[in-house]
């Protein structure tokens, strides 16, 4: 799992991930992740080359979108694959961490 | 070649003693009837009723092998503590010698009325009462037993005369060879009851003399230690260590019997040289003072013992697992921290779940229990669990910790229903999997986590963390409606195709409790935070409805 972090300003964090967030990817993703919600108020997310989710990595996003919920901030993911948005939309987590179908919509939403 | 006179009785002796025993032991337990098992529910409260209610139940039962079933089934169900219920099978077999003793008796015109009685009975098709009728097969039972025995009787002369005339009684005489037969016997009968009832027909027919039927026991007595301490090292049977304390008991009166026979050098008729006993009625004394001796000993070494059978069989895993781990007797004292520890137990059972879908998760990590194992274990300490509670209502604790107790009732109801339906999801996965394993991954994948949210919002102290988390648990019965539709599309295999809709029916009903047991939680987590007067009653209305979607 690969993980890059651009600060685009305003308080907005994009970070992407590119892999499978399974057992070990979840294991790598986990502290960006968490460290990312921690200091920014908004976070897009691009998941554009991330090729299978596994519940643990939905969890750290999960767990992600609380912890800026309680700042009064928001998650959006975007470019969402369709076997990934499958999962996630199954998952039922799309009411709590939107899907955009781009980086521009996501910051909108976000 | 034996002659054929000797051969047609001692067959025929023997399938009406085997097939008269069976009868008597089939059919005692039903005539007792259920006051013998009430019985094993007050047992236990020390060792000295454990053992009064094992002597009980073998003598109704006469059947060793019986009550060690029922122990061990009553053990699993959490229904009495292992510890003093292994005391109950070691004596049933001081219960289980009154066969051994009916034996050794001269009672051929008792026999003639038992079976007239039981002929009669059957062949005119009396109107009897189904505890009635378990009494004429009793009796029937006991008749062919002695019919038995006279047969063997009558092939008797001939058999000593064949064996004389073979060479074989000497060498049947000799130790090894008799404690090598005891052992057959008892892997042939899986009882040394009546093995032990067998050796005393073949002294009354004057095969083999007392001296060599008490050797021939010494084998029975080590072949039934070998009989219950296999199952119980090799842990195939559920309540291994009291498998492992009855071949304690039957290895303690061997070790009773061969000291016997040594301190009279082979000869025990001498002790009983001053009382008016037949060699069989000797045996019958002695086979019952051993049963006695074994259990004695067992029960006054229980401490030692029972470290040692923990050390050599360790609860397993998915034994530990069946077993509740929080709900101590000494707590129902007191109400409140009884219930809290029922919610312990319950966020114990939840905290399960995810995990019973790691058979079918490529995620997961290899060598957990299974599901089968797992939804077993969780039932198990579900029934314990719903008797504790049980047990908090009925000292009347007050409105305020029945209302909870009605709660945590309602989240039990739902984490059987759970482990029952994650259960039969994961079974219908593995049906679908090897033609759909993509679409399948994926929902099991989404479930796994779903329950990992339960889990979370039933550990969770905070309610707003609740409310966040119990979204992600909302209806989404279109979103499931699409997924069957592309998993249905995944196959053309009937069999397939019924494992996959099952599959998504399951997930719905999956999804459905798990959020009425989320929101079954966090009220109950709303009623404990509640202040109460000091009678334990609310200050104000708890309810404060449901969370919203």
């Amino acid at each position: 799992m690969q993980i890059d972090k651009t600060d685009l300003g305003n308080s907005v964090t994009r970070l992407k991930l590119a892999g499978r967030l399974d057992i070990n990817g979840s294991a790598m993703a986990e502290i960006p992740i968490s460290l990312a919600a921690k200091n920014c108020q908004r976070l897009v997310i691009d998941m554009s080359d991330v090729s299978y989710v596994a519940s643990l990595g939905v969890r750290h996003l999960v767990m992600a979108a609380k912890a800026l919920d309680r700042g009064g901030g928001k998650l959006v993911l975007f470019s969402v694959t369709e076997p990934v948005a499958e999962i996630l939309v199954t998952m039922g987590i799309t009411d709590l961490i939107p899907m955009a179908p781009s980086e521009a919509a996501a910051l909108v939403l976000a | 070649m034996p002659s054929p006179g000797f051969i047609s009785p001692l067959l025929t002796g023997l399938g009406l003693f085997f097939g008269g025993a069976r009868f008597i032991a089939a059919n005692l337990t039903p005539l007792a009837g259920p006051a013998a098992r009430k019985l094993f529910h007050g047992a236990v409260r020390t060792s000295w009723t454990a053992a009064l209610a094992g002597v009980f139940a073998g003598l109704v039962s006469q059947s060793t092998s019986a009550v060690t079933l029922v122990v061990v089934g009553l053990v699993r169900a959490g229904v009495v503590p292992e510890g003093r219920a292994v005391l109950l099978p070691a004596w049933s077999q001081v219960g289980a010698a009154a066969l051994v003793i009916l034996v050794s008796l001269q009672t051929s015109a008792a026999v003639a009325c038992a079976l007239a009685i039981a002929g009669a009975a059957l062949y005119f098709d009396l109107k009897l009462t189904e505890r009635l009728r378990h009494g004429v097969l009793v009796l029937l039972g006991v008749g062919m037993l002695f019919l038995g025995m006279e047969m063997l009787n009558v092939a008797s002369d001939p058999l000593r005369v064949w064996l004389v005339d073979e060479g074989l009684l000497a060498k049947g005489e000799s130790v090894g060879i008799l404690l090598a037969l005891g052992l057959v016997l008892a892997a042939i009968t899986q009882s040394s009851t009546v093995a032990g009832a067998f050796a005393v027909a073949v002294v009354r027919a004057g095969i083999f003399d007392l001296g060599s039927a008490l050797v021939l026991l010494v084998g029975a007595s080590v072949g039934s230690a070998i009989n219950y301490g296999v199952p119980g090292l090799r842990g195939e049977a559920v309540g291994r260590q009291v498998m492992l304390f009855q071949a304690a008991q039957k290895l303690s009166g061997a070790s009773l019997l061969t000291l016997l026979l040594l301190l009279t050098a082979g000869r025990p008729q001498v002790v009983f040289g001053a009382f008016p006993m037949t060699p069989a009625t000797a045996f019958a004394a002695i086979f019952l003072a051993i049963q006695v001796g074994g259990s004695l000993v067992c029960t006054l070494f229980y401490g030692p013992l029972s470290r040692l059978m923990e050390r050599m069989a360790p609860p397993r895993e998915a034994e530990a697992l069946g077993r509740p781990a929080y709900l101590l007797e000494e707590a129902l004292a007191d109400p409140a921290l009884a219930l809290e520890l029922v919610a312990r137990e319950e966020q114990r059972l939840l905290q399960r779940l995810p995990a019973m879908l790691d058979g079918v998760r490529a995620e997961a990590q290899s060598g957990g229990l299974s599901a089968e194992v797992l939804r077993s274990a969780g039932l198990n300490v579900a029934a314990a669990t719903r008797r504790y509670l049980a047990r908090i209502l009925e000292a009347e604790p007050g409105r305020h910790a029945v209302t909870r107790a009605m709660g945590m009732q309602r989240v039990l109801d739902n984490i059987v229903a759970l482990h029952e339906a994650v259960e039969e999801f994961e079974r219908a996965v593995r049906v679908a999997a090897p033609k759909a394993a993509e679409a399948v991954g994926r929902m099991v994948e989404s479930l796994h986590m779903l329950l990992e949210v339960l889990n979370e919002i039933a550990q969770a102290q905070d309610a707003a963390e609740q409310e966040f988390s119990l979204a992600l648990l909302g209806e989404r019965r279109q979103v499931i409606e699409g997924l069957r539709t592309r998993l249905m599309g995944a196959s053309s295999e009937a069999r397939v195709q019924e494992a996959l809709f099952r599959s998504t029916v399951l997930f719905e009903r999956i999804l459905w409790l798990a959020r009425d047991t989320a929101v079954a939680v966090m009220q109950a987590g709303r009623e404990t935070l509640a202040p109460e007067t000091e009678a334990g009653e609310p200050v104000a209305v708890l309810a404060q409805g449901e969370a919203s979607a």
